[in-house]
């Protein structure tokens, strides 16, 4: 499992530029990217989900250039992806809904009830399972996205706000599962809760305007805010402290953490 | 293919909006219809144009483009995730075209048998009900129908949903405009025509194509049943008796249009005509010829003014509730679609005196008869000859219970056929022979005479 951002840039048409020369490398563990509201973070998500072309820069996954059309089917096969809005057919059962995107992952067809089973299980949805989705609640259709992104077994798990409409509980039980997947797999979650980075990752990016601002371990970015009075955690005690740097100094700041990315 | 039949049957997006709809419609269609003749009895009405539109067209498009615009967001996130799949994106668009395809099919199936019931029914309890439900129901079906084509097919593109809804329209009016015009085979044309409130043609039941409905309406049943069952066990089972609902009755349904052809008129050769047995025939005016009445009552009364110590002219009853024809009547003269005038005094005088109008197949092109495609050229004739159009349009009737003694202005040209010998020859020899045979015309004892001289 191997993640390589180099140099990446994109910009939409209608709002500019979104990411700006990120650059980042993971193998395995949970890496969390953190950033205020439109600071890039879904841009990055669904970029790194083949979801949007790139523009600048190259991504490898799995040691496959995203630009090579020729093995951009297989890393599709291996990557799981819950889009920060999660769409469905509400009429579907959330089995039929699973196993439709089990088909479309390209599961085997003699695995693909299973995958499917072991994917509900994993979020605690086979019990809800003939049910369809339009009945289910908030929290339980976010557990539905992840099952989808689950249920062909990927090697790298990309979630963008996946613990938004969750209650404590479900929250709790999902960054356990998080914490599993990561002690094999790589998973990146982007998320504005700091918390979610507190307890599972074992790597942080800040991003701000489209740059990464902070690239370290969670104790890093703790111990930047040592100085720090915002925040409840030294976590959020350091986020806010590089964001107020970055607002303070942010000529210097430009490009300090994000030129040289290290491995985890 | 089990995971397409799978989204055929689960996607119904457009159902909210025909809740709405629905009551809102059968509302309009119950107090407008009750005072409103069917659309397509004169759909040029101006009345008649805007019911159209706004049912047909404008109220559908609506519904469909608040449908697509109201799932946008959710088909928005759903694109995101359908865009990172391995299955390449024309695989994946193939098959939800598939299965959007799948569940139009079986939706226009459902349609389909639900206007053939109403049918059935109403040929089994003649009741005349407003066609304005027939026409609002179908305005609710082509609502889901636009919704789930915008809902669900076109995702992305806001002008793709635009042109198909425009597409839809355009079939919708081409089948209209075929509806109306006559170019259709009767035979089908008199089956589709019936929801609309105009009366099933007795040869009708009787021939293939209804069989075919009443099979359809069988099976249809039959597979309903089977749904109910099948309902609560796997969704597999429910998917193949959805199927297979959808294509037995398209077949049928396919084979209800490839076997409609013309009918024969000639269900009224066994019965006796009345006329020798003292017992007046009955001139009647269909339902959706009421608008003659006046003028057909006014034309017989000057007819039986002049004509009567020569002639019995009956009275023109109009029937409303008309199921088929009398069964101790006399056969039915049925007004066609042109408009007949009233007698000019100059033709009245030439029909006293015994003097026949000019050949016919000079309003008559080919001496074919006159349908509503033609109905144009019969009107500028008119205008141009309306002395000719006239004598025609009342000889006509005239000839039919007199001298065939069975209506020959419906459809088919069977008893038309029979008169072309004599009305193909010149004006005198018409002539020599209605006053060589008139004793014989008037003489019920006597058979008829030969029609050709």
């Amino acid at each position: 499992m191997s993640l390589e951002v180099h140099h990446v840039s994109f910009s939409y048409a209608r709002r500019g530029p979104a990411l700006v020369d990120v650059s980042l490398s993971a193998t395995t563990g949970v890496i969390g990217v953190l950033g205020p509201n439109g600071s890039g973070k879904s841009t990055l998500v669904r970029l790194l989900a083949t979801e949007l072309p790139l523009q600048q820069g190259s991504i490898r996954i799995l040691g496959q250039d995203l630009r090579n059309r020729a093995t951009l089917r297989s890393v599709r096969r291996q990557i799981g992806y819950l889009p920060q809005r999660f769409g469905y057919y509400p009429d579907f059962t959330v089995f039929e809904f699973v196993e439709y995107v089990a088909w479309l992952r390209e599961v085997p067809g003699s695995e693909r009830s299973r995958a499917v089973e072991e994917a509900l299980a994993s979020v605690d949805l086979l019990h809800h399972a003939r049910k369809p989705l339009r009945e289910l609640s908030g929290g339980q259709l976010r557990r539905a996205g992840l099952a989808c992104a689950l249920v062909n077994r990927p090697a790298i798990l990309l979630l963008d706000e996946p613990t938004v409409a969750l209650d404590p509980e479900q929250r709790s039980a999902f960054r356990s599962l998080l914490k599993q997947v990561g002690t094999q797999h790589l998973a990146l979650i982007a998320t504005h809760l700091v918390e979610d980075v507190t307890t599972v990752c074992t790597k942080v990016i800040v991003l701000s305007a489209g740059r990464v601002v902070f690239q370290g371990t969670p104790e890093e970015l703790a111990a930047l805010g040592q100085d720090s009075e915002l925040g409840d955690t030294p976590i959020e005690r350091g986020y806010h402290a590089v964001l107020v740097q970055l607002r303070d100094h942010g000529s210097q700041l430009d490009g300090s953490h994000d030129q040289h990315p290290r491995e985890t | 293919m089990d995971l397409t039949i799978s989204i055929h049957v689960r996607r119904n997006p457009a159902r909210s909006v025909a809740f709405v709809l629905a009551p809102i419609l059968l509302g309009v269609a119950l107090v407008v219809g009750q005072a409103n003749p069917p659309f397509l009895d004169d759909w040029k009405r101006a009345s008649s144009l805007i019911g159209i539109v706004a049912l047909f067209f404008a109220a559908p498009i609506a519904g469909g483009v608040a449908t697509w615009a109201s799932g946008r967001r959710r088909r928005s996130g759903l694109d995101s995730l359908l865009r990172t799949m391995a299955r390449p994106w024309a695989v994946i668009l193939g098959v939800e075209l598939t299965a959007t395809l799948l569940w139009l099919l079986a939706l226009v199936c459902a349609v389909a048998f639900g206007l053939l019931l109403f049918t059935t029914l109403r040929l089994t309890l003649w009741h005349p009900w407003p066609s304005y439900i027939v026409v609002a129901l179908l305005a609710v079906v082509q609502a889901v129908i636009i919704g789930a084509v915008l809902g669900e097919l076109l995702p992305a593109s806001p002008v793709a949903p635009i042109g198909t809804a425009l597409v839809i329209s355009a079939v919708r009016l081409l089948w209209l405009v075929l509806l109306s015009s006559g170019r259709l085979d009767p035979g089908l044309q008199a089956l589709l025509l019936v929801p609309f409130g105009h009366e099933m043609q007795p040869w009708l039941r009787s021939s293939p194509e209804f069989l075919a409905l009443m099979t359809t309406w069988v099976l249809g049943l039959a597979g309903a049943g089977c749904l109910i069952v099948a309902h609560g066990r796997s969704p597999l089972s429910r998917r193949i008796v959805w199927l297979a609902i959808s294509f037995s009755m398209t077949v049928l349904l396919a084979a209800a249009v490839a076997r409609a052809r013309v009918p024969a008129v000639e269900f009224v050769a066994d019965v006796p005509t009345p006329w020798c047995d003292g017992t007046a025939p009955t001139i009647c005016v269909w339902p959706e010829h009421r608008w003659a009445i006046p003028v057909t009552r006014t034309t017989v009364t000057e007819l039986r003014n002049l004509l009567g110590d020569r002639y019995v002219i009956p009275e023109v009853l109009y029937e409303q509730y008309l199921p088929q024809a009398p069964q101790q009547g006399a056969p039915l003269v049925r007004v066609s679609g042109y408009e007949t005038g009233s007698p000019s005094p100059e033709l009245l005088s030439g029909l006293l005196a015994g003097v026949l109008p000019v050949d016919p197949t000079q309003i008559c092109e080919s001496g074919s008869e006159p349908t509503s495609k033609s109905v144009e050229t019969l009107l500028q004739r008119r205008a141009r000859y309306p002395e000719h159009f006239e004598r025609w349009a009342l000889l006509r009737a005239w000839l039919e219970f007199r001298i065939i003694g069975r209506p020959v202005s419906t459809f088919g040209s069977a008893g038309y056929e029979a008169l072309m010998p004599l009305l193909a020859l010149p004006d005198e020899q018409q002539r020599a022979w209605f006053w060589q045979q008139a004793d014989a015309l008037r003489d019920c004892s006597q058979p008829l005479p030969p029609l050709v001289p």
